[in-house]
């Protein structure tokens, strides 16, 4: 009995360090989450095309979020013509087709796989300004996205 | 007795008639049945507007559509080669010229210049003339022609007949 007395006790010793160790583990990926990834990815990008870039700023962000182009597609001058003024808010494309909200509080999950933001910024920058995105604008957009 | 005569060279023209419209029609008959489309065409085409039943244009349209997705009616598409490739040949599988339903979006598409929008053959034209009243464009939520369910309300089973 003293024996499997024994053996439970370091039973439950090892039970809860690997708990503990499992809980630290999960911690630490989830302070990186995806989004930041991504972020940290264009950071780099943008320190490498400009020596002078200290970080992104959610302004900038809601400035090029809410600047009418007019400079790409005629029908789309600015983010705002599909996704409205309101990014908490549902857009709609110009067929008619539900746009989910691009604040990051309310779908979050849109900013989670590198090659769906690349795949859409690479459109709409087109579309809207007429040019690809910098890394900068890019970051901006996201982090503006995160504030809301 | 004149009346039976008549009949029978009646149903003789007209099987003549057919029979000379099916020889001179060196098309491929549509008859593969309509399908759902696969995750990724559903995906990458329902993001922006309801996915169009691609028996409503023939196969050089889609090929067409598909090979200019940056200037896509208006707006760029752009989407990666594999998934362009991947697109394109479900949609040339399953345009006018080979699913069942298909034919009639066919007509006088050969002699015209390639139409692009479904809603400019001259099927579909022929189908909404007279029967759109005043201000039906601006019904829902989209003034386009490219919202059909804002009209039709079984678009997936691509039958629009009872509409």
């Amino acid at each position: 009995m003293t024996r499997n007395r024994s053996m439970s006790a370091k039973n439950i010793l090892l039970q809860a360090t690997m708990a503990v160790s499992l809980g630290l583990f999960t911690v630490g990926f989830a302070a990186a989450s995806p989004t930041d990834d991504i972020l940290a990815g264009y950071a780099t990008e943008a320190s490498a095309l400009d020596s002078s870039f200290d970080g992104f700023s959610a302004e900038r962000g809601r400035t090029l979020f809410v600047t009418e182009f007019g400079t790409g597609k005629e029908d789309t001058p600015a983010c705002t013509t599909c996704h409205t003024n309101d990014p908490t808010q549902l857009g709609e494309t110009r067929a008619g087709k539900s746009i989910d909200p691009m604040a990051a509080s309310i779908n979050l999950e849109r900013y989670f796989e590198l090659k769906q933001v690349e795949k859409w910024f690479g459109r709409n920058c087109k579309s809207v300004i007429g040019r690809e995105c910098t890394p900068i604008e890019k970051g901006d957009f996201i982090t503006f996205m995160l504030t809301l | 007795m004149a009346q039976p005569r008549l009949l029978l060279r009646y149903t003789l023209v007209m099987a003549a008639l057919i029979l000379t419209t099916a020889c001179s029609d060196n098309r491929v008959r549509p008859s593969a049945p309509i399908e759902l489309p696969d995750e990724i065409v559903e995906e990458e085409c329902g993001a922006c507007h309801q996915v169009f039943q691609f028996q409503m244009l023939p196969g050089v349209a889609w090929e067409a559509i598909t090979n200019d997705l940056e200037n896509h009616f208006g707006e760029d598409a752009s989407l990666d080669d594999e998934t362009v490739e991947h697109i394109q040949q479900y949609l040339i599988a399953h345009s006018a010229n080979t699913v069942r339903g298909g034919g009639k979006f066919l007509w006088g598409t050969e002699t015209t210049q390639l139409i692009l929008r479904i809603s400019e053959t001259p099927f579909w034209e022929i189908k909404h003339r007279d029967v759109v009243p005043d201000g039906g464009w601006e019904y829902g939520t989209s003034n386009s022609k490219s919202n059909c369910t804002a009209c039709h309300d079984n678009e997936l089973k691509g039958n629009y007949d009872k509409d």
